[in-house]
């Protein structure tokens, strides 16, 4: 037994080596600090915290989707949030993409950072033509909007 | 005969779980981002831990993988394939429980996001695979050693 432990302890301390090895050599390598990516995969799509969503809402050519169902949405949406649900994508993406093709950005949230759905969307959004650069994710989503006790908006797709 | 069925079955035992630990290792190898988020998802461990693991577990995955593969160090890629289960197990069934809605990201990140209780069970699966695997190797073992003992030769 003490020699399949030590087995393990030697495949361990090998995938580790070589992962940290190949990480710091790798073009997708990541930052072994630093937490939560700041950015999602590749292709240049940012994750933004409130206060620069904020900025952005400002700034002319943004658009907001919300990634969550149509159901949550009616619930309660950020006001202006375009509704493209992960789930019900295809259906309705004809609908908003005149609105998103004249975007300059195009930020994506759903139900904070457990969701998973903002990604989701943004990468159908690429798939779609949107490129990286003009896409971000709200990684606080609603929760965080709502958080900071900011006005939400129920009712259809605007 | 016996034995030579325990050898086979533990060999085929070790190239399934070796497979399934390949093929999930290497989307995630090429995607480390993508994986940290995944990681980050399940809201398990700190924020700062999402990129080390990211990092290092895809590769601890493959050279488990290529070890049952090879069969070197067999029983301590057996035994950390099973504990690598459990804690992804851990990971699903806190995620199921707290009903989060979040992609598995075991074999790389999907755009079709299964049920996170179906990884749960499918994980499930891969254990009880692995579990017999490891008791075939250890009955394999104490058969290759009463063999030397009476003078019999283990095929392998």
């Amino acid at each position: 037994m003490r020699r399949t432990v030590l087995q393990l302890m030697v495949l361990v301390a090998v995938g580790a080596a070589v992962g940290l090895a190949y990480n710091a050599v790798s073009p997708s390598g990541i930052p072994l600090k630093g937490g939560k990516p700041q950015m999602w995969g590749d292709k240049g799509v940012r994750m933004m915290k409130l206060d620069e969503v904020q900025f952005y809402l400002q700034q002319p050519g943004t658009v907001l989707v919300d990634a969550r169902s149509i159901y949550e949405y009616k619930l309660g949406h950020i006001p202006g949030a375009l509704n493209l649900p992960a789930d019900n994508f295809d259906p309705i993406f004809p609908k908003v993409a005149p609105k998103l093709k004249v975007a300059k950005l195009v930020i994506v949230y759903c139900s904070g950072g457990s969701c998973g759905t903002s990604e989701e969307v943004a990468k159908k959004l690429m798939e779609h033509g949107l490129t990286g650069d003009r896409l971000a994710i709200f990684s606080d989503g609603l929760p965080g909007w709502m958080g900071a006790n900011l006005p939400i908006k129920s009712g259809e797709n605007s | 005969m016996i034995h030579r069925g325990v050898i086979w079955l533990e060999r085929v035992g070790r190239w399934i779980i070796a497979g399934i630990f390949l093929g999930a290792a290497v989307p995630k190898i090429l995607d480390p981002f993508t994986f940290a988020l995944d990681i980050s998802h399940y809201q398990m461990v700190p924020e700062w831990a999402a990129n080390p693991m990211a990092i290092t577990m895809p590769w601890i995955e493959a050279v488990a993988g290529l070890a049952l593969l090879s069969g070197f160090a067999a029983e301590g890629a057996i035994l950390l394939v099973n504990i690598l289960l459990l804690v992804f197990l851990a990971a699903l069934g806190q995620a199921w429980a707290r009903g989060l809605d979040i992609d598995c990201g075991c074999f790389g990140h999907s755009d079709a996001k299964g049920h996170i209780g179906l990884a749960f069970f499918r994980d499930l699966g891969f254990l009880a695979i692995g579990a017999v695997t490891f008791w075939l190797r250890l009955k394999r073992n104490k058969l290759a050693g009463s063999g030397k003992e009476s003078g019999v030769r283990s095929k392998e």
